[in-house]
């Protein structure tokens, strides 16, 4: 396909909600360990795309997640398969079999699933971080790509969603929903207007009330600034967001001065059990995006997605408005 | 004949519809000839579709104007015959479409006795050559829109409408409003634009010199009472057609309609630039992940570009017409999900006079079908 295609009129752009049959544009992130059935399934029912993480889950444990989740909501919700789980090939059957709305991928190329879950009639989103994966993936027939910058939290990227997200909407002809570093209206609107049909968040669900992370957590959230965060593991090829605390400030020493793997893996395990489950701040990892700093109080999730969502079209008749008198000729 | 008070036939022009029934005209090949009769022998009015009606002639794709012409004049024929004589018939004519002017005169040539055109402003209809003794009717979203049709035709043709259409946000297929107002839900009901209309109506002529004709979302009696006090002089039925079995779609296209629900029926983004709504299928869902770029392109509407149109949409309704849904649009109203059994246009007019025997009394039971367009179509 030619690269330089002019980018796309309104006329033929859907909002990804409308292929999904959801009421709001936007994906739940699959947070580890806290985008549970019954988290995804809240967001489903308050009009986003709640979405299932399966980590280093087993297959049978998969099936329990997903049909704990369809127990939960009658609303669609998608499932996220962490490609470098060896159970990949028997989640996908059971995916396959039970049929979530979506799913949406992570670490690697689905490309070989790809057949499998669309001939169950679910729409594949693969996350990518670089043009070219985006590019070679729109081959396989998924359905949309989730162009994340590295501003997320979690495992992330090298490229900001500023210079991502429009290079990908003109690599590819299939909808990109834009991810990192949207937590709010402004944002969400920054993302449409650089092509996203859709975004999807995940650090603004943190502070929502039904977000099963202890308090600490959320309150860590709420204090965190611009500059709170720091990405971890770049050196072993394991980059990840997390808030700047005891335990990410002593990996990073261990990390330059080149200690060894093992070493390393000793602080981070089960670092986020602790920070999810028991809110220790200090010694766990506190995953969350760069845009952590724009957060300010804990709210139901419905009120959080209404404010983007409708924030989202009164911001941008106040952008045109400015932007209108930008380009007048007198 | 013991008619409701309300259904009382209604002088257009010269002309009489004895019953005021109107059958919306419904593109690609949903209403023709076959539908058109048999609402017709009813004594209610009959609309055949103009759009791309020549979509099953041999030389449609090499010649599509000359197909589209001869069929359309054979489907006004078949209409006739069908009609045993009563009822009147109408030609739905988009002003989308390229041709809209060679469409019209055929039409008129044909023998339709009224020419209805939307999607689109039909402010040059009254001038083109043929239609002079022909009705002429625009459809309208709004009192606007009727304001500027009537002020513009009689400013330029010296002429006024001789119905008006009022199509309101629950018909089916195009619609007069923008997506953003029907999803917000700011939109005027039937009701009201039926009340507008008629108020930019008195402020040129007598109520009953422009009769209005309430369409979108009209399924039963209760509902054509209701507009018919208001003001309306007949009422419009699509979606309800489409299950009789006079209908001229495949039966893949009328057990989706049959089958779809509320859920089921959204809005599409038509090259025409109006929003639509439809039957979710498959081909609608493609259209939303990738655009479909067009096989062959027939340039059948004004202002779709090949180059950049999300999916040929006359090709989509031609596939859905045919039976094949996969690859097809069925366009349908917001309530179809309460249309939900085969039926027949002579039930569906006894429902509505909630009568046996008005409307089409020495006819009730006779159903002259047509399969073919008979040998008089030739060489036109």
């Amino acid at each position: 396909m030619d690269r330089k295609l002019p980018a796309r009129k309104d006329q033929t752009q859907y909002m990804i909600n409308e292929l999904l049959h959801i009421k709001y544009p936007v994906f739940q992130g699959a947070m580890a360990r806290i985008a549970t059935p019954e988290f995804a399934a809240a967001v489903s029912e308050a009009g986003a795309l709640g979405i299932v993480a399966t980590g280093d889950m087993t297959a049978a444990q998969v099936r329990e997640a997903v049909l704990r989740t369809q127990e939960l909501t009658d609303k669609p919700f998608g499932v996220n398969l962490m490609l470098m789980n060896p159970e990949t090939p028997e989640i996908v059957k059971v995916l396959a079999e039970l049929k979530p709305a979506a799913v949406t991928t992570g670490a690697g190329n689905p490309g070989r699933y790809v057949p499998e879950l669309k001939e169950a009639g679910i729409r594949v989103f693969p996350v990518v971080a670089s043009v070219a994966l985006a590019r070679r993936l729109e081959r396989y027939g998924i359905d949309g790509i989730i162009a994340e910058g590295c501003e997320s939290g979690g495992h992330v990227g090298e490229i900001t969603t500023m210079a991502l997200l429009p290079q990908i909407v003109q690599a590819v002809s299939v909808p990109v929903i834009a991810a990192g570093g949207v937590a709010g209206p402004d944002t969400m609107l920054a993302a449409l207007a650089m092509g996203a049909q859709g975004v999807q968040v995940g650090t603004c669900l943190l502070v929502s009330e039904e977000c099963p992370i202890h308090d600490n957590y959320k309150q860590a959230v709420l204090r965190a600034k611009d500059s709170s965060t720091v990405v971890t593991g770049r050196s072993i090829g394991a980059p990840v967001r997390i808030l700047k605390n005891k335990m990410s400030t002593e990996y990073l020493r261990l990390e330059s001065e080149g200690a060894d793997l093992m070493e390393m893996e000793k602080l981070t395990l089960g670092g986020l059990g602790k920070a999810v489950r028991d809110g220790d701040i200090d010694t766990g990892s506190v995953m969350m995006g760069q845009a952590a700093g724009s957060l300010s109080e804990i709210r139901p999730l419905a009120a959080i997605l209404e404010e983007m969502v409708c924030g989202a079209a009164l911001e941008e008749e106040k952008l045109s408005r400015l932007t209108k008198g930008l380009c007048s000729n007198e | 004949m013991n008619k409701p008070a309300s259904f009382n036939s209604l002088a257009i022009g010269e002309r009489v519809l004895e019953v005021p029934i109107v059958q919306g005209g419904m593109g690609v090949g949903i209403s023709m000839g076959e539908l058109a009769g048999a609402v017709m022998s009813c004594g209610g009015m009959g609309t055949i579709s103009a759009a791309d009606p020549g979509f099953n002639e041999p030389d449609y794709e090499s010649s599509p104007l000359q197909a589209n012409l001869r069929a359309l004049a054979a489907e006004i024929r078949k209409a006739r015959v069908l009609s045993c004589g009563r009822g009147l018939l109408a030609v739905n004519i988009m002003v989308a479409c390229s041709d809209y002017d060679e469409l019209v005169k055929t039409a008129v040539e044909a023998g339709a006795d009224a020419v209805v055109s939307g999607a689109g402003m039909p402010l040059g209809l009254p001038g083109i050559p043929g239609t002079e003794n022909a009705l002429l009717a625009p459809v309208v979203s709004s009192g606007r829109a009727a304001r500027l049709i009537i002020q513009k035709w009689e400013r330029k043709f010296g002429r006024l409408p001789d119905f008006i259409v009022c199509e309101g946000p629950l018909a089916g297929g195009h619609l007069g409003f923008t997506r953003e107002a029907l999803d917000s839900g700011d939109v005027q009901s039937i009701d009201e634009i039926v009340t507008d209309v008629i108020a930019e109506v008195e402020k040129v002529a007598a109520p009953e010199e422009i009769p209005i004709v309430a369409a979108g979302g009209i399924m039963d009696r209760s509902d054509a009472l209701r507009l018919f006090d208001l003001g309306a002089g007949a009422v419009q039925l699509g979606t309800r057609f489409i299950a009789a079995r006079e209908c001229d779609a495949s039966d893949g296209f009328i057990d989706a309609v049959l089958a779809a629900e509320e859920k089921d029926i959204l809005f599409i983004k038509s090259p025409t630039g109006l929003p639509g709504r439809a039957v979710r299928t498959p081909l609608i869902e493609e259209a939303m992940i990738h655009r479909i770029p067009p096989k062959k392109c027939l340039c059948c509407l004004k202002k779709c570009d090949p180059a950049t149109t999300p999916y040929c949409i006359t090709k989509a309704l031609i596939n859905a017409q045919r039976g094949d849904t996969e690859n097809g649009l069925v366009f349908c109203g917001a309530r179809a999900g309460e249309v939900n059994r085969r039926t027949s246009v002579r039930e569906i007019f006894d429902e509505l006079l909630e009568d046996q025997n008005s409307g089409a009394d020495k006819n009730a039971g006779v159903r002259t079908e047509v399969k073919n367009r008979g040998a008089d179509d030739d060489g036109e």
